[in-house]
C-alpha cells in the first residue's frame, strides 16, 4: 500500500466521519421536531477493483478505507399506519366529544338556577299553577301563571336557538353560503389541501434519493401529512419501494402517486325531507364528479366526527337529536296545557270557541257580565301558540298567547261539569272579545272560584296521555332526554379517553422507535470525533512520512 | 431486542405526566370550589339522572306543602271563624233555654229576643267571612257573598200604650203602610176604627176589620253560595284535598214564617212560627227569636233542637278541619322525610366530602409539584454531564 493509498484513505475517512458528526447534530437540532425519525450513517468498506478476494494482504492493499453505504431513518411502517388508523380514530371521538360536551352546556341542566334550566322553571309554572289552582280570581297569580310559561317558552327558544346555530356552524344550515362557511367545510378543505400536498411531496420522493438526509426529511413530511390527512378522514394507506404514498377512502382511491385522483367535494341540501344538509362527494382531477355521495363511507377523522353529530336524527347522539327532544318538549307540553285550557270546546275555523257537543267536563276561564259580575266564561285563546301563531309549535317558536299576557282572565283555572246545552252565548263579557259563552244557570256561572283546570295542570305532573311526551309528565320527560344525552355524551368522552390512551401508547412506543436519544447521539458524537481524530493523525501521520522522503530527495 | 427510550418520547411522557395532574388539580380545584363533585352531567351521567330525579322529586314535594300550607291559611281562617260561630250559636242555646221556661217578664223575653237578633246578624257575619278577598263559606263561588236575610213581607205590630196599636207593613219595595187602630166607643162597648195610611200619605179611616189584628211575617236565609266544594293537590295520583266549608251545609238556609193575631180584649198577641227548607243554625234562631216575640212556646222548643243541630253541624266542621289539617301535618311530615332522604342522596352524589377532597387536592397539588421537579431534574440528566 503506497503512502498515497494511505493518504486518499484518511482524508476519505476525515470526510465520512465529518458527514457522520452532521448527521448526528441534525438528530440532536430535530430532536424535538414532531414527525422527526432519527437518521443513521450506514459505514461499508470502501472497496476498489481487486478487492474482492480471501487474501488478507490482498484486501488491506486493495481496500481504500470507509465509506457511507446509506442513510437509513429509523421507521416502522407498520406502526406508523397502525397509528394513522387510531388517530384518524381519536380524531373522530374527540371532534364528537367536542361537540356532544357544547350540547350539555347549552342544555346546562346542572347548574341549577332559572335561568338556564328548563327543569327549574317548569317546576316554577307548576308552582304557579298551584298558587292560581287556590287562588282563581286573583289577579297576581294569574299574571305569575302566564308569565312563568312565558319565561319557560324564552328559555326553550334561547336553547333551540343555540343548537341550531351550533349546527349550523358545523355543517350549515342546508345553505350553500352557510356550508361553505361551516367547520366541515374548514375540515374538508383542510383535507383537499393535505391531499395536494401528499401528491407534491410524492413528486420530489421520485426526484430525490434516499442516500442523502434530504429524502429521509422528505419522508418525514410525507408521513407527517398522512398523520394531518388521517386526523381529518379515515385513509387507507400504501408505500411503494421508492417512498411514494399512495391514499384511499373506503376503497376509493384519493391520491395515486403524484396525482389527485380523488378531491372531496360538498353540496348543501335545504330542507330535506331526511334532514341531511351536506354530502360529501368525490371528484377526479379533471373535475369529474364521480361519487355524489360518500358520506356513510367517512367513518373517521374530524370530518367524520362532524357528519355524524352534525347529521340528521339517529339513534346515537347528534346536535338534532337534542333539537328534537326540545320540540317534543315543547310540542307535547303545548298539547297538554293547551288541552286543560280549552277542554270541552270545539275550536271553529275563525278561532272561535263552541261546547263540544260530546264533552262532559268545560274549561272556564273568567269574565264580567253586563252588570259586572265576575262570572265563569269560555276560553278565547290557547296558552300557547307557535310566534306566527299558524306553524307547528316547536321550541324554536313556541311562545305564550300575548293575548293571554294582556288580558291574564282569560286563562282557564275552572273546570265545571255540563253538557253543552247548559252554556249560552247571549251574555256580554267584559274585556275580552268574540263570541263567549257562560253558564245559563246563573248560580253557577258565579262559580269563579272553581280552580280544577289548575288541578288537572298540576296533575301532569304525574303523567301525561301525551304521545309527543311518551306519556311522561313534562318534567320526567325532560329528565329522561336529558339523561340520555348525558349517557350518550359520556359514553363519547370514555371513547375518546380510551382512545387517546390507546394512540399515546402507540406514538410512544414509535417514538421510542424512530425518536432521538440524546445518550445516544453524544455516544455516536463521540465515536465520529474520535474517528475524525484517528484520521487526523494518520493523516498527518502520511505527511510526516511524506516530508521526510521528500526532504531525503533533496 | 433493547427498548430505547428517546428524549422526545420522555419529555412527551413528562408533558403528558404534567398535563394528566394538571387536569386533575383544576378538576379538584373547581369541585373545590362548587363543593359538588358533578357539575356537568357527563361527569357521571347515572349519577347525574338520580340527582336530577332527586331534585324533580323534592321540588314535587315543596310544592305539595306549599300548597297545604297555602290552604292550612284558609283552613285556620274558617277554624277562627267557626269558634266565633260556636260561641255565639251556645250563648243562643242558653238564651233559647231560658226563655223557654215561661219564668220571664215581656220585657226581660224582648231583652231575650234583641239579644238573639244581634246573635243571628253575628252568625250572618260570620258566614260572610271574607278572608283575602274569598268568601270562605261560599264553596267555589269565592266572590258571592254566601248569606243574605230577606224579611218579605214585614210587617210589625206595636202597643203605642194609649191604648191604640199599629201595624205597619213594608211591601217587597220597601213601601209602608200603617194602619193605626183606635178605639172610638168605651172600654165596655169598644168600637174600633182604622186609619190607613198609605206610601203616598194619604189616609182613609174605616172600620177595623179582623184582618188588621193579624201579622203575618217571612223571613228567608238565603244561602247564594255554591256546593261546589274547592280543593287543593296535595300529592300524587291526584290526592286532593277540600279547602273549603260548604255555608249552607254549616249554616243552613230556609224560610221562617210567622203568623200572629193580636186580641184587643185580652191584649194577648198569640200565633205560631213554622219553617220551611233546609232550616239550621239561622234560621233556627230567626224562629227563636219570632217565637220569643210571639211566646209560641212549642216553636221555642224547635228551635232549640234546631240551635242544638246547628252546634253540632259546626262541631262535625271544625272536626273535618282538623282531619284535614291533621292530614296536612301528617303528609307534610312525610314529605319532609322524603325531602330530607332525597336531599341526603342528592348531596351524597352530588355533594362533596370536603374533607377528602381537600386532602385529594392537596395530595394532587403536591404530585403535581412534585411532577414539575422531577421533570426538571430527569431532563437535566445527560451523557454530556459527565463529558
Amino acid at each position: 500500500m503506497s503512502i498515497n493509498s494511505a493518504l486518499t484513505m484518511a482524508v476519505n475517512a476525515l470526510q465520512v466521519n465529518q458527514t457522520a458528526i452532521s448527521i448526528v447534530e441534525n438528530n440532536v437540532a430535530n430532536m424535538n421536531t414532531e414527525g422527526y425519525s432519527k437518521k443513521r450513517v450506514n459505514l461499508g468498506t470502501r472497496c476498489i477493483d481487486g478487492a474482492e478476494t480471501t487474501d488478507v494482504y490482498s484486501i488491506a492493499s486493495h481496500n481504500a478505507g470507509v465509506q457511507i453505504t446509506s442513510i437509513s431513518r429509523y421507521a416502522d411502517e407498520f406502526l406508523r399506519s397502525y397509528l394513522r388508523k387510531e388517530q384518524s380514530g381519536l380524531s373522530f371521538f374527540s371532534t364528537e366529544s367536542e361537540i356532544a360536551n357544547h350540547i350539555v352546556t347549552i342544555l346546562d341542566e346542572m347548574s341549577g338556577t332559572g335561568a338556564n334550566s328548563l327543569a327549574i322553571s317548569l317546576d316554577e309554572f307548576y308552582s304557579a299553577a298551584a298558587n292560581l289552582q287556590q287562588n282563581p280570581t286573583d289577579v297576581t297569580a294569574r299574571t305569575d301563571y302566564i308569565e312563568k310559561a312565558n319565561n319557560f317558552t324564552i328559555l326553550l327558544n334561547s336553547k333551540y336557538r343555540d343548537l341550531n346555530s351550533y349546527r349550523t356552524s358545523l355543517v350549515g344550515d342546508g345553505t350553500e353560503a352557510s356550508m361553505q362557511a361551516s367547520k366541515l367545510a374548514d375540515n374538508v378543505n383542510k383535507a383537499n389541501a393535505l391531499l395536494e400536498d401528499l401528491a407534491v411531496i410524492n413528486k420530489r420522493i421520485i426526484s430525490s434519493g434516499t442516500l442523502n438526509s434530504a429524502g429521509n426529511n422528505l419522508y418525514d413530511q410525507r408521513d407527517a401529512i398522512l398523520s394531518q390527512l388521517a386526523s381529518q378522514i379515515n385513509i387507507e394507506t400504501s408505500i411503494s419501494e421508492n417512498g411514494v404514498a399512495s391514499v384511499s377512502l373506503d376503497g376509493l382511491d384519493l391520491v395515486k402517486h403524484t396525482t389527485v385522483v380523488g378531491k372531496l367535494t360538498m353540496t348543501a341540501h335545504y330542507n330535506t325531507a331526511d334532514d341531511v344538509r351536506v354530502t360529501i362527494g368525490l371528484e377526479d382531477q379533471y373535475g369529474v364528479q364521480v361519487q355524489t355521495d360518500i358520506n356513510d363511507r367517512i367513518q373517521g377523522g374530524s370530518v367524520g366526527g362532524i357528519l355524524k353529530m352534525g347529521g340528521p336524527s339517529g339513534v346515537n347522539l347528534t346536535v338534532q337529536n337534542s333539537v328534537d327532544m326540545l320540540d317534543d318538549l315543547a310540542a307535547g307540553f303545548a298539547e297538554v296545557i293547551n288541552g286543560i285550557q280549552t277542554q270541552g270546546w270545539i275550536e271553529q275555523p275563525d278561532g272561535t270557541y263552541i261546547p263540544d257537543p260530546n264533552a262532559t267536563e268545560f274549561a272556564m276561564c273568567i269574565g264580567k257580565d253586563s252588570e259586572g259580575n265576575t262570572i265563569l266564561a269560555s276560553p278565547l285563546e290557547k296558552i300557547f301558540v307557535s310566534s306566527d301563531e299558524h306553524s307547528v309549535i316547536n321550541a324554536g317558536n313556541i311562545s305564550v298567547n300575548s293575548k293571554l299576557r294582556t288580558n291574564t282572565s282569560g286563562i282557564s283555572a275552572a273546570l265545571v261539569t255540563a253538557s253543552s246545552s247548559d252554556f249560552t252565548n247571549t251574555v256580554e263579557i267584559d274585556g275580552q272579545t268574540g263570541i263567549q259563552y257562560t253558564l245559563t244557570d246563573e248560580s253557577e256561572r258565579t262559580l269563579v272560584g272553581n280552580g280544577k283546570a289548575m288541578g288537572v295542570v298540576l296533575n301532569t305532573r304525574n303523567s301525561t296521555q301525551n304521545v309527543r311526551l311518551k306519556n311522561l309528565s313534562p318534567e320526567a320527560f325532560l329528565m329522561s332526554g336529558i339523561s340520555a344525552i348525558g349517557v350518550q355524551a359520556e359514553s363519547i368522552n370514555n371513547q375518546d379517553e380510551a382512545q387517546a390512551s390507546k394512540v399515546e401508547s402507540i406514538e410512544t412506543q414509535l417514538l421510542n422507535e424512530t425518536g432521538v436519544d440524546l445518550n445516544e447521539e453524544m455516544m455516536d458524537m463521540v465515536k465520529y470525533q474520535q474517528a475524525y481524530q484517528a484520521s487526523a493523525r494518520i493523516f498527518n501521520a502520511c505527511c510526516d512520512i511524506l516530508n521526510v522522503l521528500i526532504n531525503l530527495g533533496a | 431486542m433493547l427498548s430505547r427510550t428517546t428524549s422526545s418520547q420522555m419529555s412527551n411522557s413528562l408533558v403528558k405526566y404534567m398535563a394528566s395532574t394538571q387536569g386533575k388539580f383544576n378538576k379538584l380545584s373547581t369541585q373545590l370550589a362548587t363543593q359538588k363533585k358533578i357539575t356537568s352531567i357527563t361527569d357521571d351521567a347515572v349519577a347525574a339522572k338520580s340527582i336530577l330525579s332527586a331534585k324533580r322529586e323534592i321540588n314535587l314535594y315543596n310544592g305539595y306543602i306549599k300548597n297545604m300550607n297555602n290552604a292550612e291559611y284558609e283552613l285556620k281562617a274558617v277554624n277562627d271563624s267557626l269558634k266565633g260561630a260556636k260561641v255565639q250559636a251556645s250563648r243562643a242555646l242558653d238564651v233559647g233555654l231560658m226563655a223557654a221556661n215561661g219564668t220571664y217578664s215581656d220585657t226581660e223575653l224582648n231583652a231575650f229576643k234583641q239579644e238573639i237578633d244581634g246573635i243571628i246578624q253575628n252568625l250572618t257575619n260570620f258566614a260572610n267571612t271574607n278572608y283575602a278577598g274569598t268568601y270562605l263559606f261560599s264553596g267555589a263561588a269565592i266572590l258571592t257573598k254566601p248569606y243574605s236575610l230577606e224579611d218579605s213581607p214585614a210587617q210589625t205590630f206595636v202597643d203605642n200604650g194609649d191604648g191604640s196599636y199599629t201595624k205597619s207593613v213594608k211591601d217587597e219595595d220597601g213601601n209602608l203602610t200603617t194602619y193605626k187602630m183606635v178605639n172610638t166607643g168605651t172600654e165596655e162597648a169598644p168600637v174600633w176604627k182604622t186609619t190607613v195610611t198609605n206610601p203616598d200619605s194619604s189616609t182613609t179611616t174605616r172600620d177595623t176589620e179582623p184582618n188588621d189584628w193579624k201579622i203575618e211575617n217571612s223571613k228567608n236565609i238565603v244561602y247564594n253560595g255554591s256546593n261546589d266544594k274547592r280543593q287543593v293537590v296535595i300529592g300524587a295520583e291526584n290526592l286532593e284535598e277540600d279547602i273549603s266549608i260548604i255555608g249552607s251545609n254549616l249554616f243552613g238556609q230556609g224560610t221562617v214564617t210567622t203568623s200572629a193575631e193580636f186580641n184587643p180584649e185580652t191584649k194577648v198577641m198569640t200565633g205560631n212560627v213554622n219553617t220551611t227548607g233546609d232550616v239550621g243554625v239561622i234560621a233556627s234562631l230567626t224562629k227563636l227569636s219570632s217565637a220569643i216575640e210571639i211566646s209560641d212556646m212549642d216553636a221555642m222548643y224547635s228551635a232549640i233542637d234546631g240551635i242544638q243541630k246547628g252546634l253540632d253541624h259546626i262541631a262535625e266542621s271544625d272536626t273535618k278541619i282538623g282531619i284535614s289539617l291533621n292530614r296536612f301535618d301528617t303528609l307534610r311530615e312525610a314529605y319532609d322525610n322524603n325531602i330530607t332522604n332525597l336531599t341526603s342522596l342528592k348531596s351524597s352524589l352530588e355533594d362533596a366530602d370536603l374533607t377528602s377532597l381537600i386532602a385529594e387536592w392537596l395530595q394532587s397539588q403536591y404530585a403535581l409539584e412534585a411532577s414539575y421537579s422531577l421533570s426538571s431534574q430527569m431532563m437535566g440528566i445527560s451523557i454530556m454531564n459527565y463529558m
